[in-house]
């Protein structure tokens, strides 16, 4: 054979496997083509514009996020934004600032049933967790009454030092984080927490745990592997410089709101100082920061005469005033919170998609305005940055990497996320799956679709896709079938929240844990969510609220590797709290085996001791239950099956059940405030009975710390079924006449 | 007169930049320390920490991970109970165990920073930083090296960054030369000095 003719030859019989391969590599390229490319519809873009003006009369500087899709963060009135594909609801923030401490943040939400771009097809990812090894320790929180506190934590031993160098320094929100701390459960030890108001001390001691306290002190009676917070101190007197003597107070703008804000969403931190000088305007002390709840105080020398209150809020001209012995309060003229009186969102051509506010009529009044706060509710337990969201998706194997902004790189899909757990279209053949779809009345008020399947100890996934639930919290039979239509028909989707019970190896030695995910309407993994319609909060501080964190407290590590295992738990599912659909197949009677399904799924989610006595009880008689009554309980009188009825199985069981024993209500033993701060009154109640300012705020009168769940509580105060006074009635009935609140000046959501 | 020339120019390489050893001199990059250790002196060079507000001055330097950084997954932050990172006008005191002639150091910062954000000073030789200095990390973050170079020798320098324009940052592979190579370089450049003055006095 010549070289010719086995070149033709080879040419010959080689042709047809080129192009056999060329066309499935063209396939292969066309099905895995990126988002907007070959096979893809073009994105869809929306203008955003705010009209907004200043009371001050100060120009204006605008920041916008987005929960997905891309938005151009450009400081103009107008931007961008390309939506995610696919049809669901998609928000946009705007947050207005003016230089001199006025902050507004609101959002549009663009509804792409009707339009939305076919989701593209994107190539499939792996979670894959890196090798992590338990941390060492647990986190522990505390409030000081002030910002710029230096800390460390050292047992009377001086054996122990937290940390182990250098100082923790309260935050703005007053919170004080240790991490790292070993429980030593014997011999006990008394804590020793000391002070300074200056980072390199002199040190006092402000507060001492004794063993014997019944106050979780790490690391003497600390249970094992569990992270908490703790109650709060006060420096007082400050101790650094002798003789000094402090006043207090509270800075706002012209317009009652605050100066600066705590914005992690946007990641904006802002807060007003104030300086004590003397009468010839030198200073003395300070600056001291004011806290995110706008209360200061300040220290100066008990021998100082005509002192004077400087106080400067960002460009605003600096305030002098006399300084009062305590109760400053301060105004800053001619400022206030910038009003947005219209932020809409238009397709290119000009079509209206999007609005603020709505047009519609007014929303009733609700408990909840009484507490402003965009950070109360759904942040009991911490609150977390973007940074350490995404550091905990890393962590969790949803995302490659972070950069140092907290951006997502190279985050798995929804898809992906069913795949590696065998759930929906990727369950196995012969696999159980359960469903259900409801409205949760008692806690967010979504409609909501459930799924969860189970392969045994060591293997449950679930989700749920939220989807908007009604208008109010009381919606008519007719509203509810509506938009439980909806749900099952696919529109309105808000997010979908993944969680799953598996082990990764070289993850914690391969014990299964519980992760969260969040996944836009298109797939996308989200950092954020907002259940309450007051701010994007990020994972997983979001998520422990109500699902528990053994291992987490104040929030997610921001810096190196931190748990995949942060002690969540699956919630087990209550019937009496959810609304159903009237129409067949979607009743309760219709979904009752599926719930049933749901539930016994928990089961296999190594879920609290809690949950597993209350699935138990619900289900004792074969069917659910709801007149279930915890044995602990029982034979306690009328008035603690009422309480444990109305007021803990619809406002507090929902979540205790997944938190730390010390908060399980179901066990009679645990309702003493001794216990964890398990009966945490001043969550429940706000600043009993001396509404003293200069109290942590922080978490003060957060409970129920669902928005919903604090109204549905709240609003019946003064009518003929008030469970705060049930409460009360029941407080009283155990420790006695008087011990329940009086001033109800201190709880603004009595009537 | 060429020998002399071309010993010149090799003692001033030898400093500055074609061995790798000699160009790399010490490099402390933290990649082979925990994270979470406390940073007071390695490598030869001494850490202390500068912040912008005392209130941060409670605070050791340690070792952090987390974030992209210009080698390795370690660099060096603030053990501050957050993101570890270096705030806005914070700073760093170097000291070095033997006199040396240059010094260069890597800011890590998300996306970018503006030129003159960050800086080094010593033997009264100051250098910002500027665009040029920036590489892009894998993640889309960015790595800005700054080199000093001074006449004279030094054991001292100050790491700074600006108040008003610098974002919050980390610092990673801090590079000094290997202590011999100093006087190679004080060597050449006296050698070219004088070169300099010989060729000068000729033309006249």
């Amino acid at each position: 054979m010549d070289q010719g003719s086995r070149g033709r030859t080879a040419v010959g019989t080689r042709r047809p496997q080129l192009e056999r391969s060329f066309v499935a590599a063209l396939a292969l390229v066309l099905a895995l083509w990126p988002t907007g490319m070959a096979g893809a519809a073009p994105a869809i873009q929306v203008e955003l514009a705010v009209v907004a003006s200043d009371p001050g009369g100060h120009p204006l500087h605008y920041r916008w996020r987005s929960t997905d899709g891309q938005i151009v963060d450009v400081d103009a009135a107008t931007t961008t934004w390309t939506l995610a594909d696919g049809p669901g609801i998609h928000f946009g923030y705007v947050l207005i600032s003016d230089g001199f401490g006025g902050y507004a943040e609101h959002r549009v939400i663009v509804n792409t049933d009707a339009f939305g771009t076919p989701i593209a097809p994107h190539p499939p990812r792996t979670l894959q967790p890196p090798p992590n090894t338990a941390p060492t320790g647990e986190t522990y929180r505390r409030f000081a009454f002030r910002p710029d506190l230096f800390v460390y934590a050292q047992d009377d031993g001086n054996t122990l030092r937290y940390p182990a160098t250098g100082v923790v320094r309260s935050e703005s929100n007053q919170q004080m984080v240790f991490t790292g701390m070993l429980p030593v459960l014997s011999p006990p030890v008394t804590m020793n927490i000391h002070c300074s108001t200056s980072p390199t001390g002199p040190f006092d001691l402000c507060a001492e745990i004794f063993p014997d306290s019944g106050i979780p002190t790490p690391p003497t009676n600390l249970p094992p592997d569990l992270a908490v917070s703790d109650t709060h101190f006060r420096v007082n007197p400050p101790l650094s410089l002798p003789d000094d003597a402090s006043t207090d107070g509270r800075v706002q703008l012209a317009d009652g709101s605050l100066c600066g804000t705590a914005n992690e969403f946007f990641g904006v931190e802002s807060t007003a100082f104030v300086e004590v000088h003397d009468a010839n305007d030198v200073l003395v002390s300070g600056p001291y920061r004011v806290d995110s709840h706008g209360f200061f105080e300040a220290d100066y020398p008990s021998t100082l005469s005509d002192p004077q209150l400087v106080v400067r809020c960002e460009s605003a001209p600096a305030l002098h005033l006399a300084m009062a012995p305590f109760g400053n309060a301060v105004t800053i003229p001619s400022t206030g919170r910038p009003i947005v009186s219209l932020l809409t969102a238009r397709l290119t051509d000009g079509t209206p998609v999007g609005q603020f506010p709505s047009g519609g009529p007014p929303a009733p009044p609700l408990p909840s305005d009484a507490i402003p706060d965009s950070d109360k509710f759904l942040a009991y337990k911490g609150l977390d940055s973007r940074i350490g969201a995404c550091l905990y998706y890393k962590a969790v194997g949803a995302v490659q990497d972070c950069d140092r902004a907290g951006n997502l790189i190279g985050a798995v899909r929804f898809d992906d996320w069913m795949r590696t757990v065998l759930i929906g279209p990727h369950a196995l053949p012969g696999s159980k799956e359960y469903a259900a779809t409801y409205i949760n009345k008692a806690d967010l008020n979504l409609t909501r679709n459930h799924h969860s399947i189970s392969y045994g100890p060591d293997h449950t996934a679930a989700y749920v896709c939220n989807h908007l639930g009604p208008s109010s919290l009381d919606p008519d039979q007719a509203e509810i079938d509506r938009v439980i239509d909806d749900a099952v028909n696919g529109r309105n989707l808000v997010a979908c929240v993944a969680m799953d019970y598996l082990g990764a190896a070289g993850v914690h030695g391969g014990q299964p844990f519980v992760r969260f995910l969040i996944f836009g309407p298109s797939g996308e993994l989200l950092p954020s969510v907002n259940l309450d319609g007051r701010r994007e909060k990020f994972v997983p501080g979001t998520c422990v609220v109500c699902h528990g964190g053994d291992h987490y407290a104040a929030r997610y590590p921001e810096a190196g590797l931190g748990p995949a295992d942060i002690g969540a738990h699956f919630l087990p599912y209550d019937v009496d709290n959810f609304l159903f659909s009237s129409t067949p197949g979607l009743r309760e009677v219709d979904q009752e085996e599926q719930i049933h399904g749901l539930n016994q799924n928990v089961l296999a989610a190594a879920p609290t001791v809690a949950a597993q006595e209350l699935i138990a009880g619900w289900y004792a008689g074969g069917t659910f239950d709801g007149t279930y009554l915890p044995a602990s309980w029982q034979g306690r009188g009328a008035l603690a099956e009422e309480f444990y009825h109305k007021v803990i199985a619809t406002s507090c069981r929902g979540c205790h059940v997944n938190m730390a024993e010390g908060f399980n209500w179901d066990h009679y033993a645990n309702v003493d405030e001794t216990k964890y701060r398990s009966t945490d009154l001043d969550a429940f109640f706000a600043a009993i009975g001396d509404c003293d300012p200069a109290n942590p705020i922080f978490r003060m009168h957060s409970m129920p710390n669902s928005a919903v769940t604090f109204n549905r509580f709240w609003k019946t105060a003064g009518t003929a079924d008030d469970l705060p006074a049930l409460f009360d009635e029941f407080l009283e009935s155990i420790y006695g006449p008087g011990y329940a609140p009086v001033d109800f000046a201190c709880q603004p959501t009595r009537p | 007169m060429k020998s002399r020339l071309l010993g010149a120019v090799v003692a001033l390489l030898l400093g500055t930049v074609p061995s790798p050893s000699r160009a790399q001199g010490i490099v402390v990059d933290f990649n082979a320390v925990s994270p979470g250790t406390v940073v007071g002196d390695l490598g030869g060079v001494g850490f202390r920490y500068a912040p912008d507000d005392f209130r941060s001055s409670g605070f050791p330097l340690v070792v952090s991970s987390g974030f992209a950084s210009s080698s390795g997954r370690h660099y060096l932050g603030v053990q501050d109970g957050r993101s570890q990172f270096f705030q806005p006008g914070d700073g760093l005191a170097l000291t070095l165990a033997a006199p040396v002639d240059r010094l260069a150091v890597s800011f890590i910062v998300p996306k970018t920073a503006p030129d003159g954000a960050f800086g080094l000073s010593a033997a009264s030789t100051s250098v910002t930083s500027t665009s040029a200095n920036r590489v892009m990390l894998p993640t889309g973050d960015s790595a800005y090296t700054v080199h000093l170079v001074s006449p004279s020798p030094f054991t001292s320098a100050s790491v700074f960054s600006d108040a008003s324009s610098a974002p919050a940052f980390s610092i990673d592979d801090i590079v000094v030369p290997e202590p011999e190579s100093a006087p190679l370089v004080v060597g050449g450049v006296v050698a070219l000095g004088g070169l300099a003055r010989t060729r000068t006095r000729r033309r006249r």
